[in-house]
């Protein structure tokens, strides 16, 4: 693929008209309003927007944990919604999620919630399992955490943990709920690396919601999505019109 | 996952949950203790009753007494001495022997026993219990007339240990009542104790261990009576046409005022019986487990709901369904696994505790009869019972815990995942 002809390369990712609506008792919540969106192999992307404009849900979609309500959503060529329920979770080992509120085992130390992401897998002995856990947390800077549990650790550090069991299972994809909202930009930059090296040499597709400019700058694009639609021009900018009023909801984009 | 890491991760779960695990497995604890301790004394109750009849019983002998009861009894039927000659004569009867018997007392070291003096024909009763109508110490004089006594081992060692309460050599001094008119005579009679026999137990008929036993001439003479209380017939074989015969003829001839038992129908008796009352205490155990299982559901369901989370974080990893499910039943099973282990071990001690309960009840006891069911009775804990007791303790910590790990199993990702 890499060999310079220009062409483009297999989407790994085919949202249509992906609709997601959660019941509130009886009140539908419109969280996804019919998104569409193409992602190539190897990509890495941004996605920002208000909050509750339905980037967790979004992620959670593409990360096989929820299924759309309405819509297609095609990912490695398979549309979830024909999918049994063993097919999606091993859907699920293919992808990394860095969840926003870190979602750490409590009762399992640093390395051991490392572990049990691999062992999941089932692929590795128990000597490589750890080893490979340790290596992972010493790239993200804890090395020296490694025997720490969840609640013996900064907010920083779980979300460093978090993202160190996220890369543990070698993932096809990437996917980050804001990484980055509890860490330093020394942290940061180092995290940033680490995907970017990923990404290129790897060819993990990343996917990354955040609120940090700096980090969206980095991604092959940025997506946006506001009030369970997506753009992929911030649509703030070419009018004002969206954050005006809650009752005036925004009309899809044609593109 | 692999299986040895399923396993360790359950326990990794119940180590961090201690104390509700120790409760949790008690309940299972108790259950199969009380299983355990039933099944393994209603074993030993089983291979004793069976090396007794084995040994106390000739399966060609009948038992003859007076009817009892009150429909077509008469109560002033007896049967005597000379009526030995009689049953004696009977065709397909070998031998016809009496059994005299009479309640009287001994002096104890801090209280007066009652207890059973038996008048038999030494060299007949050593015909048909030849295998514990036999002196463990001192000698029974077949033949040659005596005067002294032969004792039950229980008489001579109460206790079943070293500690002897009346030997060989020793005297012994009887005593019982009698009516003459209105007079109470208060009788004694001193004699030397010529034999111990062996340990028979209580089951068997021959050979009473707390029982005194004299000549039948001496015991008629000494109690002024020529009534007995049964006469034991010993049959040319033990065909059942052969024993239904005799039966028939001699309770034909009595005028259906005699009772004429086999000793295999007593065996089966008795077993019946044991069985029904081993069937209820079994019943009440079960019961007990039943308890069990639900504290164990209870207590899954509790962790399912602590755990929600942590099985969304799970499911975001990839695990399957039915990992899950296995999680949730690994750590009921070795809940039931643990409670079965330490139950076994509590049951069978249980067990000893109630075997010993028995010895000694039936020494410290005035009626002999009472106390006496768990006498020589020890628990016997056979591989089948262990087996048993594991896989009931297991299965029902498995049926119980199925429904929480099923909704576990069921649970999607993102629901969990957000489950505060
Ligand atoms: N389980 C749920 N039940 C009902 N409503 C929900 C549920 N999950 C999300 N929502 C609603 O859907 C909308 C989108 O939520 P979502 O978590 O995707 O927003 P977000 O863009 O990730 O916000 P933030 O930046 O604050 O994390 C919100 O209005 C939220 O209230
Ligand atoms: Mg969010």
């Amino acid at each position: 693929m890499d060999d310079g002809i220009i062409m483009s390369k297999p989407l790994i990712l085919e949202a249509r008209e992906v609709k997601r609506t959660y019941m509130q008792g009886k009140i539908p919540v419109h969280a996804l309003r019919g998104v569409n969106l193409e992602i190539e192999k190897g990509e890495f992307i941004a996605i920002v927007g208000p909050s509750g404009s339905g980037k967790s849900t979004l992620l959670h979609l593409i990360g096989a944990l929820d299924v759309p309500t309405e819509g297609e959503l095609i990912i490695g060529g398979k549309n979830l919604k024909e999918q049994n329920r063993n097919r999606l979770a091993e859907m699920r080992q293919q992808v990394g999620f860095v969840f926003q509120y870190f979602n750490l085992i409590p009762r399992l130390t640093a390395l051991q919630n490392v572990e049990l992401a691999i062992a999941i897998l089932g692929n590795m002995k128990k000597n490589q399992r750890r080893q490979k856990a340790q290596k992972i947390l010493e790239e993200v800077g804890l090395g020296d955490r490694l025997f720490h549990r969840p609640n013996e650790l900064s907010g920083g550090q779980q979300q460093r943990v978090a993202i160190a069991r996220a890369l543990a299972g070698d993932p096809l994809f990437l996917l980050m709920d804001e990484p980055t909202g509890n860490i330093d930009t020394k942290s940061r930059d180092v995290l940033l690396d680490l995907i970017k090296n990923l990404n290129r040499n790897r060819h993990i597709t990343v996917i990354i919601v955040t609120h940090d400019s700096y980090i969206a700058q980095q991604a092959d694009r940025i997506v946006y999505l506001v009030d369970g639609v997506l753009y992929d021009k911030d649509p703030t900018h070419s009018s004002g019109r969206v954050f005006e009023s809650n009752t005036n909801q925004p009309k899809e984009v044609n593109q | 996952m692999k299986s040895g890491d399923l396993i360790s991760y359950s326990f990794n779960a119940i180590k961090t949950r201690k104390w509700r695990t120790v409760l949790t497995v008690l309940g299972v604890v108790i259950g199969i203790t009380a299983i355990v301790a039933l099944l393994s004394l209603g074993q030993g109750f089983e291979n004793e009753l069976d090396r007794q009849f084995q040994q106390g019983f000739s399966t060609n002998s009948l038992y003859v007494s007076k009817k009892t009861g009150i429909i077509n009894a008469d109560p002033t039927f007896e049967l005597y001495f000379n009526d030995t000659q009689t049953i004696g004569g009977f065709e397909n009867v070998e031998l016809a022997t009496p059994v005299f018997r009479k309640t009287i007392y001994i002096e104890g070291p801090s209280q007066n026993f009652s207890l059973n003096v038996f008048g038999i024909n030494f060299t007949e009763y050593k015909q048909i219990f030849p295998f514990i109508f036999v002196e463990e110490k001192g000698s029974i004089s077949f033949g040659t007339p005596t005067s002294g006594f032969v004792i039950g081992s229980r008489i001579h060692k109460p206790f079943r240990n070293d500690s002897i309460y009346l030997d060989v050599g020793e005297n012994l001094t009887i005593y019982w009542l009698e009516r003459n008119g209105t007079e109470i005579i208060y009788n004694n009679l001193t004699a030397q104790v010529d034999a111990v026999l062996t340990e028979s137990g209580s089951f068997a008929s021959g050979v009473n261990d707390i029982g005194i036993y004299i000549p039948i001439e001496m015991a008629m003479d000494l109690f002024q009576t020529q009534q007995v209380q049964s006469i034991i017939a010993l049959t040319t074989d033990d065909e059942s046409a052969t024993l239904d015969q005799v039966t028939t003829q001699i309770e034909e001839f009595y005028a259906d005022q005699v009772t004429v038992s086999a000793p295999q129908a007593i065996l089966a008796q008795i077993q019946s019986s044991f069985n029904t009352i081993e069937t209820f205490l079994a019943s009440i155990a079960g019961i007990s487990l039943v308890v069990a299982g639900i504290g164990i559901m209870n207590i899954m369901i509790v962790s399912l709901l602590e755990r929600t989370r942590e099985i969304g974080i799970l499911k975001s990893l990839g695990t399957k369904d039915h990992t899950i499910l296995f999680i949730f039943l690994i750590e009921t099973g070795i809940i039931g696994l643990l409670g079965s282990v330490v139950g076994i071990g509590l049951g069978y001690g249980f067990g000893f505790a109630f075997s010993f309960l028995g010895n000694f009840r039936q020494v410290s006891i005035q009626n002999p009869a009472a106390g006496s069911i768990f006498t020589g009775v020890s628990p016997v804990l056979s591989f089948s019972i262990v087996l048993q007791a594991i896989l009931f303790g297991v299965l029902t910590s498995l049926i119980f815990g199925l429904y929480p790990a099923i909704r576990a199993a069921r649970l999607k990702p993102v629901d969990a995942l957000r489950f505060e």
